[in-house]
């Protein structure tokens, strides 16, 4: 009997544990489930509200009656039969209050509240990731997040503006080479950038890259950007972040100015005018434009003196477009009209309808399509406020547009260079002008004179000055010969005129009258004829014979070398042109064989030197022991070449004369 | 020391006389300076131009040339004479028989 009522004494303690069990599994599967769905808000992300929504959802009725989960500190429902910290890495963020389950379901309760806590925690970190993406967005630098494949993760607004996108989202859903392409991208020295140089790149490669200046020209746009890419790589990802700085406004300043100076420098090397044109047309390719062309007008139409293009192939064809199509003169629109009205012009956008408008005969208009122009900028050449010449600048290849600041320094350049072909071609005409008047200043050669030997040395003042100033001359006159050299006061065309009529007036009085004393007073009467105060200074020679007669009018007395030693000989006189009632003192002097007279200007003793003027002294010394009259000149030029320090201030003139010893 | 390149003029009134003095070298370089003195001087309404040489160190043709201008045109030109240098120009263009010599000017 017992062992029945064991037998179903254990039956129902069976069924009692088969029930239990069944109870237990059922809660086994309950509690499953309810840890498979907290992993799943776990991974579903969201806000913290969101987290607990979830969570609350998943657990009442589920698990508990109601369910309250709160952040931070702070006070629970009293009622609670649970209450549970939220704990995640060691730190309690929170508590969860439940109603309805017992205390033996505590542990079960601590551990779903070990997975809200990380629910929670996660969604605190995406809110501060959020934080950080807004802080970034306001930024005015372009920031780009790219991973170890190139494509990019982030990009702040600025980022999507600065590469031409609306917004960052549309940036991001671009392909990264769409975006690479969009763009022809140079380093700053004009060569292609290549993917590999942009530093997140190298950064990637586990180089550590400085920043990088890099010029982007948009291929649509043309516009032109420049910009300074740092990459820094994100601690511990495979991540870099691109700051992009755009310094295009910088940049152009300073390419600018380096251009100006190089221009300035260009132009203060030459006064060929045609070959420094062709060199400022050679700077502005490729900086400015792809091609340049500078044209003067000549008669009716504009000459093209200067074209530049980057291909050699182009060159040509600029070249022979220029000569088969010249710009007439009269031409309403471009060039013609920009040197017209002296302001420049700037073309943005050559369409086909521009080109049909502007070109009307078809095969000039396929002329121009060869040339592929996108864009052009004509600017006047002014030179003290007209237009001399016209510069075009031309974007073609580069596809470039030319922005307000390209086109300031275009106008810069049309300036400086019309003021430089100004300057070039009043030398060139000075110049012309100087040569034909020293060839009236000057004997063509010096005349032969029986038992005389004759030198002479002319040194004229720098370039810059004009001719006038010193001549000399050696002429026959009945009575013997006559030498001199003499000095007119002042520069410039009044002083080579004056200086013309000094020298003629001496020549044609002398011959005439035969007499030096009556030719200096001839000049001296003329010259105070003259409307200007025009004094002129002479030292004359007279030589008949042996004798020789020496007048000085205002000026250096000549020298005399006789065995070696040099010695001044005649006497002080007025100059010419100052007093109508002057007279001169006529020294003579019997010359031996051997004695060397030199005459010469004040420009020899007036000769800067380091610390003094050359003067009477070092002039006796150069001249000690010359024998003969080419011995002095060369003496004279030695001795000045060797002192001279800085630019010549003054002509110098040297006229010497010997008597050779018989049988020399 | 370099060649003296630097150049001044001053002017002043002393009684009835503008006294106009260079410091340097009179050339082509600074002629024109002193020439603007000298028009300034005679503007004054004075009776007499006096020229101070004293403290001209070199003097040209362009100088001379100036001079005779002054002659010509200022009233009562005068010139108180330089150095051996000036003094040298002087005599070699005749200027020392012509121009008026003063001593020294009436305020001294």
């Amino acid at each position: 009997m017992s062992g029945r009522v064991a037998a179903v004494g254990v039956a129902a303690a069976a069924a009692a544990a088969t029930a239990r069990s069944w109870r237990r599994l059922r809660a086994d599967r309950q509690r499953y489930a309810l840890i498979r769905g907290a992993a799943l808000i776990v991974d579903s992300g969201g806000t913290t509200a969101e987290v607990i929504q979830r969570f609350r959802a998943l657990l009442v009725p589920a698990f508990a009656d109601e369910c309250e989960i709160t952040v931070g500190a702070g006070d629970h429902d009293p009622g609670a039969t649970l209450a549970v910290p939220l704990r995640s890495r060691g730190r309690t963020i929170g508590t969860m209050a439940l109603r309805g389950p017992s205390r033996s379901d505590r542990e079960f309760a601590v551990l779903l509240g070990g997975r809200i806590a990380l629910a929670l925690e996660n969604a605190q970190l995406e809110s501060r990731e959020d934080w950080l993406t807004t802080a970034l967005g306001t930024l005015a630098e372009a920031v780009t997040i790219q991973d170890h494949n190139g494509a990019l993760v982030y990009a702040n607004s600025a980022a999507a503006g600065a590469l031409g996108f609306a917004s960052a989202e549309e940036l991001l859903a671009t392909p990264p080479q769409a975006i690479i392409d969009a763009y022809e991208s140079f380093n700053e020295d004009g060569s292609p950038l290549r993917l590999e140089q942009l530093p997140a790149r190298r950064l990637m490669a586990g180089e550590s890259p400085g920043p990088l200046v890099v010029r982007a020209i948009h291929r649509s746009t043309g516009e032109e950007r420049w910009r300074i890419v740092k990459a820094t790589a994100v601690p511990g990802r495979r991540l870099a972040v691109n700051v992009i700085e755009d310094v295009t406004d910088v940049k152009r300043a300073e390419l600018s100015q380096r251009f100006l100076a190089e221009v300035a420098t260009v132009l203060a090397s030459s006064l060929d005018y045609e070959r420094t044109l062709a060199q400022i047309a050679e700077l502005t390719v490729p900086r400015l434009a792809d091609f340049c062309a500078v044209a003067l007008p000549d008669v009716d139409r504009l000459r093209t003196v200067a074209v530049a293009h980057a291909d050699p192939a182009k060159l040509r064809f600029a070249r022979d477009y220029q000569q088969r199509y010249p710009t007439p003169l009269s031409a309403a629109t471009g060039s013609a009209r920009v040197l017209r009205e002296g302001v420049s012009q700037l073309i943005d956008g050559i369409t086909d309808e521009l080109l049909e408008q502007a070109v009307p005969d078809p095969a000039q208009r396929a002329a121009v399509r060869g040339l592929g122009m996108r864009a052009a900028m004509i600017v006047p050449m002014l030179a003290r406020g007209r237009a001399i010449g016209v510069i075009t600048m031309v974007s073609a290849e580069s596809g470039r547009r030319f922005a307000q600041g390209d086109l300031e320094l275009a106008e810069e350049l049309g300036r400086r260079a019309g003021t430089a072909v100004e300057n070039a071609r009043l030398y060139r005409e000075r110049s012309h002008i100087a040569a034909a008047l020293q060839r009236g200043l000057l004997p063509d050669e010096l005349p032969d004179i029986p038992g005389l030997r004759l030198a002479s040395l002319y040194r004229p003042a720098g370039e810059e000055n004009l001719v006038g100033g010193d001549f000399y001359d050696a002429f026959a006159t009945p009575t013997g010969w006559v030498l001199l050299v003499g000095d007119v006061t002042g520069r410039g065309a009044d002083a080579a005129s004056q200086t013309g009529q000094a020298r003629h007036t001496l020549r044609t009085a002398g011959i005439l009258l035969g007499d030096p004393h009556a030719a200096l007073a001839q000049l001296n009467l003329a010259l105070r004829e003259r409307r200007e105060q025009a004094p002129c200074t002479v030292a004359l020679v007279h030589v008949s014979g042996r004798s020789a007669h020496v007048l000085c009018a205002g000026h250096p007395r000549p020298l005399l070398i006789r065995d070696g030693a040099a010695r001044t000989v005649g006497h002080f006189g007025p100059m010419l042109g100052a007093w109508p009632d002057s007279t001169w003192r006529t020294d003579r002097v019997d010359l031996v064989e051997g004695d060397v007279l030199v005459l010469y200007t004040d420009g020899v003793t007036d000769t800067r030197g380091d610390l003094e003027r050359f003067g009477d002294a070092r002039l006796l010394e150069a001249l000690r022991g010359v024998a003969t009259a080419a011995e002095a000149v060369a003496a004279v030029d030695v001795a000045l070449t060797a002192f001279q320090r800085g630019p010549q201030a003054d002509d110098t003139a040297i006229l010497a004369l010997d008597l050779p010893p018989l049988g020399a | 020391m370099e060649l003296g390149r630097e150049f001044s003029v001053t002017r002043r009134r002393a009684g009835d006389a503008a006294v106009v003095v260079p410091e340097g070298e009179i050339d082509l370089a600074t002629i024109d300076q002193l020439q603007n003195a000298l028009d300034a001087a005679a503007g004054t309404g004075v009776t007499e131009v006096l020229l101070d040489l004293r403290s001209v160190t070199f003097i040209d043709s362009a100088g001379v040339r100036l001079m005779l201008e002054a002659m010509r045109t200022l009233p009562s030109f005068g010139v108180v004479p330089g150095g051996p240098e000036v003094n040298r120009v002087f005599k070699l263009v005749g200027l020392e028989e012509r121009v008026r010599i003063v001593d020294h000017p009436p305020d001294e």
